[in-house]
Parts: structure tokens; sequence; C-alpha cells
């Protein structure tokens, strides 16, 4: 309480600062992409001699006090040529910037947003900048750009399993990131079992990962946050595009409704491998289904000089189907569906103070149909986030950014019901008991400059509670046998927690190129996936904190420093971290797959964990050269006195040293090329070291938890991009060829190892199965 | 559903291709004593306890037996010597006259040498009543195949579950000769605790044209005259859950997705590096004479 105390005195004596500032002129506005009217994120706006600046917000907005009643106010956005506005003594002064695209440069030459200098002196330590133009510059696997690759080749972020696009960041789990797309929640990121992402390249704008430094905004999940916005379409003319892959097609729409008040964005792709089955005869067993869609929809309303209102839908759903004879199985369908809407109201109360207001509803639905004999049955299961969240931002002075805000959230989940389907079905439904839980939030944020410090410093106050109409079930917390069964009425509270969630980081500029960084960072987590696989599956369900579950927290610290060299060209951070957490929790061994059973809450056994590593990233951006070098060493290990003899053991996610390497070479105006290397060694996991015959059947006896490791994995890709004549030479459209190579020395990574008993040759064997060869890709893209 | 799920993944992994790999084998610490026993209260059934040797993952050999141990049970203040079958190396035999009894517990005791020390192992069951009364079983064809040369027959039940957590371990065989394909079930009584069950499919008989290439004539199609029984042992839950696991640790390694952290199964067997299972299980049998294999549903019972 003294600590909590201390803390709240310092967080007052730094608002108090925010008086007594001289004031120079408040200049304030959207910044905007001058032929399509789309606000851009992360442009930097300063004063022309470089002593103050500021970077745009989530809806292009930024606000700045210069030092002096007059001057020269600029601003710059990579790829777009600097705009200027001459201030004169103004009091303050409104002003969008237009940015008109810079031809003189390549196209999308830099990948990098921000400016750099402004960067490393952030007090924000762990963030990853990703926008669209460097999601198509990496090569991608069966030719589809994809956000969550790139995410997965930041130091430390590590891939779960080749082909995966989950992830797991400094250790977590893969439900410990919080995915947010226009500010409604993704429960899951995958299509295809996990090998694309969601996030269609066509919409996404711009995607932030946070990767433990919080700002006070966001929270809830303990490992990282990937806040992701939608382009919000061209307001002042149509245009879009259409493309064609080897798995999927897309088709990208926008343009103004009302011209320069509403537009309107429009993104969808399908995969099309199931409409050519017909063609592979016998070969492709009836009645599969191998499908996917999505489509992101975004309306965007210019309400007046301040107001702003946006409207996004998305709409993902993935089947997965097909007889299987051999196992008796007449049909067997795996499907789940992520469906989110959001309304976000952006207004400006006045030059310093503006509000972004979301209400959202998100929805995962997941299932699997089987027809099997008489033993056919349908298993369905939901999760269902509501919420309300209000943020207001202060710029209170050339020297303070003020953050304030409510998160108001609701969940529903259904965590299983088997319903028998068909008449001749013998099989009993099961309906496990549904969960109802609250959980508001509050947070007060201020970021201040202090001469060559910078310093953010905010606490986040977060409530969980669950609450019937339910039939809550307590395990006893030794035997973790049932005790009781006991019901809950409507609106009737069952458990709840709380806690206060402090977070700092600071930035210290010894000159304009280099900085150094720290921060803490508190966060808690209410839900997480009763996931007994280590990567996770679609048909995981979710389980929030309750009676037998509490909520998992974490403390994190980190320490680093950032660099430039050669005019900006080259950038070198490096930065270690320490991360502990509490209320960890495993499942039991022999748990099983869970997901009908209802008493799944007594196989999790809890403990703690921990991680640590250093991580160091060279980025380069020279005019035809671009990208990445980054290295991470990490370790993590988790504690739980019930498994492994009580023995600390290694998370299966981490992997000790990874490397990544990605080159773009931009060879002239219409063909670039680009390369991206990956190496990590393997995942922690447990072979059998040997076996035993009971009732005729031979059981493995495996070692320690997680004593063995995978093979190292390692890959290459290429890519090469040609663009035709098109619009430079008048005409109305442009084409984009696209070659890429998945794996291009063909090396067989291991996405398992099995165990089996080779019957032929009368012994036991171990086997590597792999996915993917050299993966080659051919796409076309026509831009209109 | 677990299975169901492995063989999604598995094609998944199918559509893959995979390639032996070479992983160290010396890394097995200890040799553990082996022991498989269920004390049953079948009159006509010889009491048995087999107890063999754990090997290396890859060591290619025959399991080795554990020969010249001194096996007994003892319970109520009574001991059973079992001894060393002539035969068969490791198989120990109980007196033709000594079967369990519900409500009784029985606790078993081997001196064997393992890795040149002797040593004393134990373990304690408790033999449960039947948790079920089963009244008549029947067959049904249910065609099932897709896969020419296939046959599915359900076996169901009529019957009585007693109220209470009855797990069941479900064997059947076919003319007295165990079936070899998935010849055991293990089901929990939560689908149908307490209640009367009139049909219930408790276990499936199913040939399949590849098994019958690896078994032979013994998962054989079923033909008018056969007999087909079904016993029904009632577990105790730590015998339950040890079976269980077994299930599960099956052959299907380390998927993404889908596996659990994999363990070696629990046992009972105490006094040393031991694994197996010691356990006491009253069985229900009952038995039906096939009239007509292709039969599509049930008669009246």
């Amino acid at each position: 309480m003294r600590r909590l105390a201390a803390y709240l005195a310092f967080l007052l004596a730094g608002f108090c600062t925010l008086y007594g500032q001289n004031p120079g002129v408040l200049v304030s506005g959207y910044v905007k992409d001058a032929s399509s009217g789309e606000p851009l994120i992360g442009a930097v706006v300063f004063t022309a001699d470089l002593s103050v600046g500021v970077s745009t917000d989530g809806f292009g907005y930024y606000s700045i006090r210069t030092k002096t009643s007059e001057g020269i106010v600029k601003c710059s956005f990579s790829g777009y040529k600097t705009a200027s506005i001459e201030v004169r003594g103004e009091k303050s002064l409104r002003h969008d910037f237009l940015l008109e695209e810079d031809l003189t440069e390549l196209e999308a030459a830099k990948v990098f947003s921000k400016t750099k200098r402004e960067e490393i002196a952030l007090p924000q330590m762990g963030r990853a900048n990703v926008d669209a133009v460097l999601v198509k510059k990496v090569p991608a696997i069966m030719g589809e750009s994809d956000l969550i690759r790139v995410i997965q080749m930041m130091p430390g972020v590590q891939t779960p399993s080749e082909g995966s696009v989950g992830f797991s960041v400094r250790g977590g789990g893969v439900d410990q990131n919080l995915i947010i797309m226009d500010g409604a929640p993704l429960y899951n990121s995958g299509h295809f079992l996990g090998f694309l992402s969601m996030f269609n390249g066509d919409a996404v704008k711009n995607a932030q990962l946070y990767k433990g430094d919080f700002p006070a905004m966001y929270g809830g999940r303990l490992s990282s946050v990937l806040d992701i916005s939608t382009r919000d379409g061209n307001n002042r003319s149509f245009g879009g595009n259409a493309s064609i892959g080897l798995i999927t097609s897309k088709l990208f729409l926008e343009g103004p409704i009302v011209k320069e008040k509403l537009s309107f964005m429009l993104s969808a792709r399908r995969t099309y491998l199931d409409v050519f089955f017909p063609l592979f005869g016998k070969k492709v067993p009836k009645e599969t289904d191998l499908f996917f869609y999505d489509i992101n929809a975004r309306l965007s309303y210019v309400a007046g000089p301040s107001d702003r209102l946006y409207f996004s839908v998305f709409s993902g759903r993935d089947v997965f189907g097909m007889s299987m004879e051999e196992f008796q199985l007449d049909h067997m369908k795996f499907r789940y569906a992520n469906n989110t809407q959001s309304l976000r109201w952006n207004h400006v109360f006045s030059p310093k103070v503006s509000m972004v207001t979301t209400l959202y509803n998100a929805r995962y639905d997941d299932g699997l149909s089987v027809d099997m004999n008489m033993a056919d049955f349908d298993y369905a299961a939901m999760i269902r986030e509501m919420g309300l969240k209000t943020g207001i931002t202060w710029y209170a002075g050339r020297y303070n950014t003020v953050q304030a805000g409510v998160n108001l959230a609701n969940y529903h989940l259904e965590p299983g019901t088997v319903t028998p389907s068909g008449h001749s079905s013998v099989v009993i439904g099961i309906k496990q008991a549904s969960t109802l839980a609250f959980q508001p939030s509050f947070y007060l944020q201020n970021e201040q400059k202090l001469s060559s410090l910078t310093v953010r410093y905010g606490l986040r106050f977060s409530l969980f509670s669950t609450y019937g109409n339910c039939m809550q079930r307590y395990f006893d917390p030794v035997t973790h046998e049932l005790d009781r069964i006991e019901p809950f009425g409507t609106g009737k509270k069952i458990i709840g927690f709380s806690d206060l969630e402090p977070r700092i980081s600071a930035s210290w500029s010894i000159n304009r190129d280099f900085s150094l960084k720290a921060s803490y960072t508190r966060s808690n987590q209410y839900i997480q996936l009763a996931a007994v696989s280590v990567s996770g599956s679609p048909v995981d369900t979710w389980l929030t904190a309750s009676p037998n579950i509490k909520p998992q927290k974490s403390d994190q610290f980190s320490v680093g420093a950032n660099a430039l060299f050669v005019d900006q060209a080259l950038e070198l951070s490096l930065e270690a971290f320490y991360k502990r957490n509490r209320n960890t929790m495993d499942f039991v061994d022999n748990a099983g797959i869970v997901i009908d059973n209802e008493n799944r809450e007594g196989l999790l056994r809890f403990g703690k964990s921990w991680s640590y590593g250093t991580e160091l990233m060279l980025k380069y951006e020279f005019d035809k050269i671009n990208g990445w070098l980054s290295y991470t060493w990490s370790r993590a290990k988790y504690h739980i006195p019930e498994i492994n003899g009580g023995e600390p053991y290694r998370s299966p996610l981490n992997h000790e040293h990874s490397v990544n390497f990605v080159l773009t070479y931009d060879i002239n105006r219409r063909v670039s090329a680009s390369a991206d290397w990956v190496f990590y060694s393997g995942a922690p996991t447990t072979f059998p070291v040997g076996r035993f015959s009971y009732g005729g059947t031979y059981a493995p006896i495996y070692n320690k938890r997680n004593t063995d490791s995978m093979p190292d994995y390692h890959r290459l890709d290429l890519s090469v991009t040609y663009r035709t004549k098109g619009r430079a030479s008048g005409k109305r459209w442009s084409g984009e060829w696209n070659l890429s190579l998945y794996n291009a020395y063909s090396r067989h990574n291991a996405w398992s190892i099995a165990f089996n008993y080779n019957v032929e040759e009368d012994k036991p064997e171990a086997r590597k199965v792999y996915l993917f060869t050299i993966v080659p890709s051919v796409s076309y893209n026509i831009k209109f | 559903m677990k299975r169901l799920l492995l063989i999604a993944i598995s094609l998944l992994a199918a559509a893959g291709c995979s390639e032996v790999l070479d992983v160290s084998t010396d890394r097995m610490e200890k040799t553990y004593l082996v022991v498989e026993s269920i004390i049953t209260d079948v009159p006509s059934q010889r009491q048995s306890v087999r107890l063999s040797l754990s090997v290396p993952y890859f060591y290619d050999g025959e399991i080795p037996p554990v020969s010249g141990a001194e096996v007994s049970v003892s319970f109520d203040g009574s001991e059973v010597s079992f001894l060393e079958d002539d035969t068969h190396k490791g198989l120990y035999l109980a007196p033709e006259d000594f079967c369990g009894t519900p409500g009784t517990t029985y606790t078993l005791s081997v001196k064997a040498e393992v890795d040149g020390e002797s040593h004393t192992y134990g373990a304690e069951a408790f033999m449960r009543e039947p948790g079920v009364h089963i009244d008549a079983i029947d067959y049904a064809y249910a065609g099932g195949g897709t896969l020419q040369q296939d046959s599915l027959w359900t076996l169901g039940v009529w019957g009585e579950d007693f109220p209470g957590a009855n797990d069941y371990l479900v064997v059947t065989e076919v003319n007295g000769n165990h079936y070899p394909i998935d010849h055991y079930i293990i089901m929990p009584d939560k689908y149908f605790d307490g209640k009367s069950v009139e049909g219930f499919p408790m276990a499936v008989l199913y040939q399949v044209a590849e098994m019958r290439k690896q078994y032979g004539d013994v998962a054989k199609f079923l033909e008018t005259g056969d007999v087909v029984s079904l016993h029904a042992y009632t577990l105790d839950r730590p015998f339950y859950e040890f079976l269980r696991a077994l299930d599960t640790s099956g052959p299907f390694g380390t998927i993404p997705f889908v596996s659990s952290q994999p363990a070696t199964s629990p046992t009972n067997i105490t006094g040393g590096d031991a694994l197996g299972f010691f356990a006491a299980c009253p069985v229900i049998s009952a038995s039906v004479t096939i009239d007509d294999p292709f039969r599509t549903s049930y008669l009246e019972h």
C-alpha cells in the first residue's frame, strides 16, 4: 500500500508540471494522403528547428505546441513529400496536412514509416510497427502475403510450429497475445488450421506490436498486444485491385459514397481449391470441404471538422471436412468463424483534447460435426465479447500528453455443447455450463518530456468478475476432485478479482542518435485458452478466471539502447528483458483432450513461470536496400510443483536462439526482389526413452518434461515482383506479377516427430513429418 | 473426440512427407519392472500376474519376461502364491480354485531381480461391486463400410447402470477369442449413470480388410453360429486413469494442435522402479449367437 501511495504521489507530481509552460502556437489537425484522403498513422509533425515533434495517432490526428510564436511546422511520412506550414503568432491553428506521394522515390521504397530520431527518443520499448507496404514486400508462402509472418520475424517473437500463424512473445503462450482489429478483439487469427492469418494484406493499413511495455490503455493479456488498423477507403475517387493467387482470389474496392465525406472500403478473399475438386476424380474423397473466406468492410464518415465515425465489419470462416472411410467415418467437418463489428467515434473537443470511443462486438464460434454410423453428433462452442472503450487524449502542453480512459467488456462463453444428430444417433447430448463475466478497467497515463529524458508513467486498474446464471463447479485444491456444484441465479456474482497495474517507461536521449531506455509493466490476464496442445487448435475453448483459476499476473522489466548510424540509414537496437509470471497454469500429465470434459478445470495445475533474454536488431534503410537482421537469445521456464516431479521445465514455445534476416532490393522502378532467412533452435519437447508392454500393446516411457529438443529450423524464401507500365504511361490500370519461392533450398523442417511401431520391419522408429519442401508460387494483381 | 481430432490431424500430417529420424537411444537411465494383472471374480478364469521388463525405445528384440520371481496375493488374512507357468516365462498363475470377490482388498507382493538387484514390489487393489447389471446383449450390422469389404457391428446392451461413478473396460470375444482390433474400450458411465439402458452400444466389432491381412482369421467376418461375448469390467478410478493414459500416450508422437504434453502412464506398483498396474475388477458378461450377420436392427429384449 505504501508503495502504491508513493507511486500515486509520483504520478500527481508529474501532472503538476503540466502548468506554467510558455505558450507557443498550438497546431492541430489530421495528416492525410492527398490523393485518397486516407489518414496517415505515425506521420511525424515537427518544428523546423527539430525542438518539438509529435506523431499522429491511430486516426491520423496530431496536436503540437511550438516553442516560439513564429516559425515553420513540418510534416513527414515515408514515401511522401514533406509538407510544411508557417505559423505567425496565432494562438492556435487548425491545419490538416495533405501529403503527396513522392514519385521521385521508388514506389514504397521505405519500409519503416516513423522518423527514426523520433522513434528512438520515445519512452516505448519492445514495439514493432508494421505497415502494409512492408507486409507486401516480404516473401509469402503460397503467394499470400501475411502480416503475422512479418510479425514472426521480429526479435522476441517465436513460431509455435512450422506454418502456424500463432505466435509466442518472449516465452508466453499463444493465448497471451491480445489481437485487436479496428478496436475489436479476435479470438483466433488463423485460417487453414493456422497456415494463413485472418488479415488480408489488402485491407490492413498498419499494425503495432507491443511486446510487453504496454501503454496503460491496453490490458488483459500478458505477452503482447497486436493492434491492427484497416484502411479507411479513398474518399476522393473509386479504385481497387483484384488478384489471383495459387490458393485464393482477392478483390479490394474503395471509393467515396459522398465525396470527401463518406467513403467505403471492401476487401474479400476466398480460397478456390474446392472448386477444382471434381477434376481430381476419386483422388479427392467425396464430400471434401476445404475453404475459407474473409471479408473486411469499413465505412468512414467525416461528420464535421471535429468528428469522424468509422464502422468496421470483419467476417471470416473456415471449413475443413472430409469423409474418411478407412476410419469408418462417413463425414467429419471442422468449422470456425470470427465475426466482429465495431463503431468508432473520433471527436476533437479542442485542439488540445481528443476522444476515441469504440463500441464493439466480437464473436468466435467453433465446432465439429461427425457422421459416423450411429454415433453422429455435433459439437459447438462459442465466445462472445461485447464492450465499450472510451479514451481521452489531452495534449497538455509542449511536454506532456495525458491519456485517460475506461474499458468495459462483457464476456459470454459457451464452452461446449454436444448434440446428437440424425435420428439413429446413440450419442447422448451434453451441455456444459456457460460462463458470464464482466471486466471494467480504468487507466490514466502521462507522457512527459524532461529535457533529454522522456518518461511515460501510468496506472491501470482492472476488475473481473463472473456471474450467473450458471452451475459453478468447485474443485478441491489438493485432490483436484470435483467438490461440489453450486447454482448461481441470474446476475449473482460468483467471484471477483482486481489489481492495480503500474506501467512506467523512460527514454534518455544521450544525443539525437543514441538513447537508453528502461521499462516496467504489470499486467493481468483473466481469460485463457484451455489448450492441451502447445500450439493450440481451432477447437480449443476459452476459460475465464474462476473459483478454481486465479488470474495470471506478469511483471516485466526491460532495459535497452538504440543507436542510429550512417545518416540514420542504420538503426541498432538492443533490449534485455526479464519477465516473471504468477498463477501460470498447465495441464496435468495425461490430460488428454478436454473439449468435452466439464471437469477440465480440475486437470489444471498452477505455479509460476519466468523468461529472460536479449534481442538485437539491426534495421537498414537505404535508397534501394531495406530490411533487418535480428538475433534473439531467450530462455523460458515453468515451475509447477505438481508437474514434472516438482522440477522446473522448459517452455515448449521458446527457441533459445533465433535469427531473422530480411532484405528487400528495388532493382529499378518496376522490378524489386526480396529474400528472408529464418533460423531458430529446436523447441523443447519430450521424446520417449523406453517402452513397455501392457495388454499386448506398447506404451512409451518418457523422460522428464521438455528435456529433448526438436531439430533446428532454417529456411530461405525468395520473391521477385514485376510491375507493368500501368498508370505512369496513362493506362487506367496497372498490373503486378509476383513470383516467390518458399523454403528455397527445400529443407525438410520437422513439423512433428512421430514415434511409431513399423509393422513391416517389426521395430519401433521415429519419423520426422515435414509439411513443405520448396513451394513456388505465382500471383497476379491488377490495380485500377 | 480425441481420436477424431487425431485422425484429422494425422491426415494433415500424411499430406506432408516423412522420413526416419535418428534419435539418440541411450538415454534410458533405468529398467522398470512391469506388472500386468487384473484379479477378477470369474471362477472359470485362471488368475494371473505377468511380469516383464521395460526396454529402450528402439530395442528391437522380444520384451524380456521376468522369471524366477516370488509372487503372492494376500487378502482377508489369507495368502495365495502365484507360480510361474512352465511354458510362458514371466506368467505367474494362481491355483485354479482362486478367484476374487467384490468388496475385498487384494495386496500384491512381488520379489524379483531387476538389473541384478533384488527388490520387493507391492500394490493394493480393491474390488468394487459391479456397476452394471446386464440382461442381454444383441448385435446389429451397421454396414458401415463405405470402404468395400469393411463391416461393422454394434453390440447393444440391455440392463441397468447402478448410481455412482462407474467406469468400464469392455472386452469383446468371438468364439472365446479376444477380438484383436480395438478389443477393449474404456467407457465412463457419465452418459448413462444410474439409468436403465436398452440397446446402448457399449462395444463395436469391426472388420477391415487391411486389418485382416495383419491379424488373419481372428479378425473374422461374423458368420451364423458365431458366439459373441461382451465382458464389462467395473474399474476403480486409478485403474481407469491408467488405461485412459495408456490410450492417450499412443503412437502419434507430438503433433502440433493436438498432442498434449507426453507423459508416462501412472502406476500403482510401489517398492522400486516399476510400471504397469495391479487391479481387481468384477466382471459382468453376456453372450449372443449370430443368427444373421446382416441383420441391421436389434431384436426385442
